[in-house]
């Protein structure tokens, strides 16, 4: 693995820039690949769909994830990496909206590593954003790569 | 027994004595006395025969007489004798046996006739002897009839005290029939009116539980669809600003800081209603609540908060109530804060938490000095987003009070308040209800 992948689940494009401006104004310059729904990113983390072929013992660093998703929501993503041994102990920070009390419950339930509520003022969400990256890119070690059949 | 059954013991009685009477004794007593009878009546028949034998005789013997006189005179006492002695031999022959015979049967008549004068005799004393029996019987029957009556009459009146006691029984039973009935009515009437309520309940709480989920649906919706553009405005409001900050004068980049303001606030007013939306939803738990404590804590937070402000706090010891603790604390929060707020125009601001009676009642209340409002405007007080002064005036959204008056009616509580115009406000509120807990 040469680079540290961050996989951001966003559907809107608006947060998608925002989030991207927010990385580099932090200068985390890591590879960042979009998932725009659910369907996209579990296609991506296990190499199938639009992602077949793709080398699947490359797993991202860091997974953001929205909560509000077409097709297959946020909460089903995380229920759904966490039950196969291949994305069990990937890192995956939600990055929602929401601050309901039902969905912080869920995301934990479900195996969540870290729950951020992006705040509406940017400077304040870029200095989230740059906290995230030096805790889990930077600080924080990942478990040992789970070993793919 | 009756009177028949008395009687026919006697009866018995009575022919045996004829029995007796009858027996073959007195039969043959009778056949001898007939036997009798009748030669008697042969022998005098006979004997009637000799009388005539004897008139003819004596005729003879009247002329014989006469000769015989003639001949007596003649003959002298010599004669006489013989004739005297043929009468006493027929005489002696014929009376004597007649005599005899009549002798005998009168003998057996008598006889007969004492028999049969002995015989009334013995009936009379057999019927004196039975009339007594029957006489002690008839007193024995009397006085068991009377016995019987007072029995019977004891019986007559024990039947009609059961009579009437089973007849107050009887009315007794209907009585609590009736009430019974009245009862099981009234019951069923009270089931039925249970039966609707329930309904009633279940609709409403069906009712209930799904304006909640709307609510919910509405929140969640909210909180996750309304933020995103807001963040959207204020996010890009300072991309401008940092990547082309330097094409726009102080007035354009003031006006951006001013859009991005506007969604800030916005955001806030977003959250104060989606908090408002959880406190009506959040499940209450009661538990005894020292407000003096949670006062103290609150004001200390304040104090902390706006280190620069000397304001006179006053939290009266023992405030007690059942209440949310949770709750209580964001009551105090608002109600403290408003003080605080509204009294930071004052020199000597002076903040008061305690308890006083309303009606009997202990109410809590917070008072403060400060600026104010007109009671005109009171009913406008605890609505949500609504606001007694100018946003340049006091900062604010106007959720406070409504959130207060939101979590005082979920307790079954009451609030209101007292103010005038530059003379402080106060705050009344409990937050159980009268009967204790809601």
């Amino acid at each position: 693995m040469s680079e540290k992948v961050i996989l951001l689940v966003e559907d809107h494009p608006d947060d998608e820039e925002l989030t991207m401006r927010a990385l580099r104004k932090n200068n985390i310059l890591n590879k960042v690949v979009i998932a725009r729904d659910g369907v996209q990113a579990l296609e991506y983390l296990f190499g199938t769909g639009a992602h077949t072929g793709r080398d699947v013992s490359e797993m991202p660093q860091l997974i953001l994830l929205d909560l509000k998703l077409p097709k297959i929501d946020g909460l089903e993503v995380l229920r759904r990496l966490r039950a196969d041994e291949r994305t069990r102990f990937l890192p995956i920070v939600i990055l929602t909206s929401s601050k309901e009390e039902q969905d912080l419950l869920k995301s934990y339930k479900l195996g969540a590593n870290s729950y951020v509520r992006k705040p509406v003022d940017f400077v304040e969400f870029t200095q989230a954003v740059q906290q995230l990256g030096l805790y889990w890119l930077i600080l924080n070690e990942s478990a040992p790569r789970a070993k793919v059949r | 027994m009756n009177l028949r059954e008395r009687f026919s013991v006697v009866g018995p009685a009575m022919n045996h004595a004829v029995a007796r009477f009858m027996d073959p004794l007195y039969e043959r007593m009778v056949l001898v006395l007939t036997v009798l009878f009748c030669s008697s009546l042969a022998l005098m028949l006979l004997q009637v025969s000799h009388l005539q034998g004897d008139v003819i005789a004596s005729m003879a013997i009247a002329d014989a007489r006469v000769y015989t006189e003639a001949l007596d005179d003649l003959q002298g006492l010599y004669s006489s004798d013989i004739v005297q002695r043929v009468r006493i031999h027929d005489w002696y022959n014929i009376y004597s046996w007649t005599a005899l015979l009549l002798v005998i049967w009168l003998g057996g008549l008598g006889l007969v006739i004492s028999k049969f004068r002995r015989v009334p005799e013995e009936l009379e004393h057999r019927v004196l002897e039975r009339t007594g029996d029957l006489r002690d019987a008839n007193l024995e029957l009397e006085r068991q009839i009377g016995e019987r009556r007072l029995v019977e009459e004891a019986l007559r009146q024990a039947h009609l005290d059961l009579e009437q006691r089973v007849h107050d029984r009887t009315a007794k039973l209907a009585e609590a029939n009736t009430e019974l009935t009245r009862e099981i009515r009234d019951r069923q009437r009270v089931e039925e009116d249970m039966c609707k309520v329930n309904v009633d309940l279940l609709q409403r709480t069906t009712q209930l539980e799904s304006s909640n989920k709307e609510l919910e649906a509405f929140s969640y919706s909210v909180s996750h669809d309304l933020r995103a553009p807001l963040r959207g405005i204020d996010g890009f409001s300072q991309a401008v600003l940092d990547d082309y900050g330097d094409k726009l004068d102080d007035t354009g980049k003031q006006y951006l800081q001013r859009v991005r303001e506007a969604s800030q606030r916005m955001a806030k007013l977003i959250d104060a209603m989606l908090n408002l939306a959880r406190l009506i939803r959040a499940e209450l738990i009661f538990e005894s609540v020292d407000l003096s404590a949670i006062g103290r804590s609150v004001v200390s937070n304040l104090s902390k908060a706006d280190p620069e402000r000397q304001v006179e706090m006053v939290v009266a010891d023992n405030l007690r109530t059942n209440a949310d603790p949770d709750l209580t604390r964001v009551v105090l929060e608002n109600l403290l804060g408003n003080a605080w707020k509204f009294s930071s125009h004052e020199e000597f601001a002076r903040i008061e938490l305690g308890m006083t009676y309303h009606y009997s009642q202990p109410v809590f209340f917070v008072r403060d000095n400060g600026v104010g409002f007109d009671m005109t405007y009171a009913d406008k007080l605890f609505g949500a987003f609504q606001r007694l002064h100018a946003m340049s005036e006091f900062q604010g959204i106007g959720i406070g009070l409504a959130t207060v008056h939101r979590i005082i009616l979920r307790h079954g509580g009451r609030i209101w308040a007292d103010a005038s115009v530059g003379k402080g406000a106060t705050f009344f509120f409990t937050l159980e209800n009268e009967g204790g807990r809601s």
